[in-house]
């Protein structure tokens, strides 16, 4: 494409000054001379920036431990999933650098989302020495969105979860048969796994475990925010109901627990033969059963649902009894197969769009900035999620796929921005319902200090073999102030032009993007309002892919 | 070349003249059998389908040339004479292209119209242009009615003014520095040749 955008560039310009021919005592120079095809690579209508938070100290993943992840998504609109330059990722596979792992909605027809099209997928994000963990994400309108997703580190689990790692917590016969009873309880008694003797364990992939199994055990407290924020699958989830329908709705947790059973060799247990595994889970006498309207008591059955934590998906298992043992109340319930399971009342359902967030400052803020919400339930002070909201207080912010007809409570973070802050009034907010069309008004306040200032970088990617072809970006930009430590601040960058407010003058920030896994930096000490720099080379190769091999 | 009529001093003669101003008319007034004033207009367009000169481009591009001019000759000696004056000039090249099919980038189709258009016109920086010359023969005869002149001249446009415009992904091409740029890179082009031919026909 470019070459033939080129010729059309060349061509005209030929045309013109060979129909207008002059003469001149000045020195005649080539038109095209210092002359460059600037795209705006406005493709991709639909970014989705996914932070990967870990849940113990609430950071984004270093740049070591994203290295060591993998990112990779699943579930019905997958397809739809390209990089910011419209790249189909390899494996479904995405990069995660400084914790962000940056996607978009492919421009194709059809993957355009809106309030009648919402387009829905899975992240399932692993690393070694955390628990595997999946996040539904679900699109409605176009822009730019952004998901969190919370990963447990095994070894400093976060408040409400506790993890049992267990080497060689039982072996195997020759044959794959367990040889011998074996059962893992945790410290506190929160869960306990009991294995039989004989039972046999296969495989995603259909081969038998062997050896010695290695099990790991995490129990998830349910009236603990912290353990709720870091609940696998998340507690807004699409299920599969056991009359084979799909629904969407909310969790109202009564607890979930995580088993991982693996071989020496890796291999991961799948599918339970020849018997079945007894799992014990402890539920907290303080759970709200939103059937009764009261607390859980024995007796309570509770719908019990499994999470297949390589495709993000929930299916309906049945049910569980709530029992009273010894004054403990607990599930006992038999497994046939192995993954994440989750003892959840589901409820409600959700509407495509919720309703505008309008945030009036005490001050203009020039372009956009992210702002967090900690999502609470009203009628049982449970935690629901965790929304990001892309903020311009010009304009007013739509969330995507909200519960409806319950009312919530909204606990603002802004990460101890010096910058912005949300006014008193409006921390926490409370709204009786997500859904609807009535603006929720939120203030804030702006810190109008002079140290601080609005900077605009402008940032250029060319084909290492072609630089007179510039691409002017608009997909995500971070920065951070290096100097002072704090967040990352994701930037609004439109044709290049990246624009970030609340910066602090004579700080050090690194400013970066990434593509294709790789991460272009710089670090610049802010003493000025305007930089024109960050000029990234992509490689031949990706600009074949973009433009097309020598068309 | 000129037939044999009873001379006077003064005299009016209307012409027909072709160059690189086009072609078009004049009227010619003489003061003095030294001086003529000239009052004249000109006109030509061509116009070419880009994509007959390019498969893979859809577009039109014209050059204009022309415009209404006052001149005065000074006779220098036969046959010669120095011609000065101003032109309004109708000069304009203008180029308006797309890619005349649809591209496929990354597996999606984008039509021509998305992609982007991309128009350039170029006008002189003046609008009243002066223009100098030297040229052979009469533009009103001198002792009969029919004359012709043929002359070589040059028209001061001053740097052009320079339109550039595109749309689609490849609107930041026109951004105001590449305006910029290009404008300065066409700063030589800043004079016009004019050759003309005229033949007059002498009214009195």
């Amino acid at each position: 494409m470019k070459k033939k955008i080129t010729t059309i560039l060349s061509g005209l310009i030929a045309v013109v000054f060979f129909l207008g021919a002059g003469i001149s005592c000045k020195k005649i120079t080539n038109p095209l001379d210092n002359m460059q095809l600037l795209i705006d690579y406005n493709l991709i209508k639909t970014t989705i920036d996914v932070h990967v938070t870990d849940a113990a100290t609430g950071q984004l993943l270093s740049k070591e431990m994203s290295n060591a992840t993998t990112l990779t998504i699943a579930g019905r609109d997958a397809a739809a999933v390209v990089d910011v330059l419209g790249m189909t990722p390899e494996n479904n596979r995405f990069a995660v650098n400084r914790g962000i792992a940056n996607m978009a909605l492919s421009p194709k027809l059809g993957y355009t989302p809106s309030e009648t099209n919402r387009i829905s997928y899975n992240i399932i994000v692993s690393l070694p020495g955390y628990l595997t963990t999946t996040q539904q994400v679900n699109i409605t309108k176009t822009g730019r969105s952004f998901v969190n997703v919370e990963v447990i580190p095994l070894n400093e689990t976060p408040s409400g979860v506790v993890a049992i790692v267990e080497p060689g917590a039982a072996t195997t016969l020759p044959g794959g048969q367990v040889a011998a009873p074996a059962t893992v309880t945790m410290p506190d008694g929160e869960a306990s796994l009991h294995i039989p003797e004989g039972v046999v364990m296969r495989d995603a992939q259909g081969n038998t475990l062997s050896g010695n199994l290695n099990v790991t055990v995490v129990h998830f407290d349910n009236t603990d925010p912290a353990a709720l924020a870091a609940f696998p699958g998340g507690l807004t989830p699409t299920v599969e109901r056991l009359d084979g329908n799909t629904e969407s709705g909310m969790f109202y947790s009564a607890g979930f627990v995580a088993i991982e059973i693996m071989d020496d060799q890796g291999r991961q247990a799948s599918e339970f033969f020849d018997g079945t595994i007894a799992l014990t889970s402890v539920v907290s006498p303080e759970t709200y059963n939103p059937i009764t309207q009261t607390n859980i008591a024995p007796g309570d059955i509770v719908p019990l649902w499994s999470l297949d934590e390589s495709t993000g998906i929930w299916t309906e298992e049945g049910t569980a009894l709530v029992e009273n043992n010894n004054g403990t109340l607990e599930f006992n319930v038999e497994l046939t197969h192995l993954s994440y399971y989750n003892f959840d009342w589901f409820i409600g359902a959700m509407c495509e769009v919720g309703r505008p967030f309008v945030f009036t400052a005490n001050q203009p803020i020039e372009g956009s900035f992210l702002l967090k919400g900690h999502v609470y339930r009203l009628d049982d002070n449970s935690f629901i999620n965790t929304i990001m909201m892309w903020v311009s207080t010009l304009e007013p912010v739509l969330t995507s796929w909200v519960p409806q007809g319950v009312g919530v409570r909204i606990e603002w973070d802004t990460e101890n921005s010096p910058f912005i802050q949300v006014a008193a009034s409006s921390q926490p907010t409370i709204v009786d319902d997500l859904c609807g069309s009535a603006p929720i008004n939120v203030d804030l306040i702006v810190n109008n200090s002079t140290e601080f200032t609005t900077v605009t970088m402008e940032v250029s990617v060319f084909c290492v073999d072609d630089p007179d072809v510039v691409i002017k970006p608009s997909f995500t930009a971070n920065c951070q102030n290096i100097t002072s430590g704090g967040p990352v601040i994701p930037v609004e960058m439109i044709e290049g032009i990246a624009t970030v407010q609340g910066i602090k003058l004579g700080d050090t920030y690194l400013v970066w993007i990434t593509y294709d896994g790789e991460e272009y930096s710089t670090e610049v000490v802010v003493t000025q309002n305007n930089y024109s720099y960050l000029d990234v080379e992509i490689p031949a190769d990706i600009c074949e892919e973009i433009f097309g091999e020598g068309d | 070349m000129e037939e044999e009529v009873p001379v006077s001093p003064f005299g009016l003669s209307i012409g027909v003249k072709a160059g690189t101003q086009g072609i078009g008319g004049e009227v010619v007034f003489q003061v003095n059998p030294g001086i003529h004033l000239r009052l004249g207009g000109s006109y030509y367009k061509y116009v070419q389908d880009l994509n007959q000169l390019e498969e893979q481009v859809q577009g039109e591009a014209f050059a204009k040339v022309g415009g209404v001019s006052l001149l005065a000759n000074f006779h220098i000696g036969r046959p010669f004479f120095i011609s000065v004056g101003g032109i309004y000039n109708f000069l304009e090249a203008d180029a308006f292209g797309l890619l005349s099919e649809a591209q496929t980038i990354n597996g999606v189709e984008y039509l021509p119209d998305e992609i982007g258009t991309l128009e350039l016109n170029v006008k002189p920086g003046l609008l009243l242009t002066p223009y100098a010359g030297v040229g052979f023969g009469r533009t009103i005869a001198a002792n009969g009615k029919v004359s012709f002149a043929f002359e070589l001249g040059v028209v001061y446009l001053d740097s052009p003014k320079v339109i550039f415009n595109t749309t689609g992904m490849i609107k930041p091409t026109s951004n105001e520095a590449q305006q910029k740029q290009l404008a300065e890179n066409i700063a030589w082009m800043n004079m016009y040749p004019a050759i003309n031919f005229q033949l007059s026909y002498r009214i009195f």
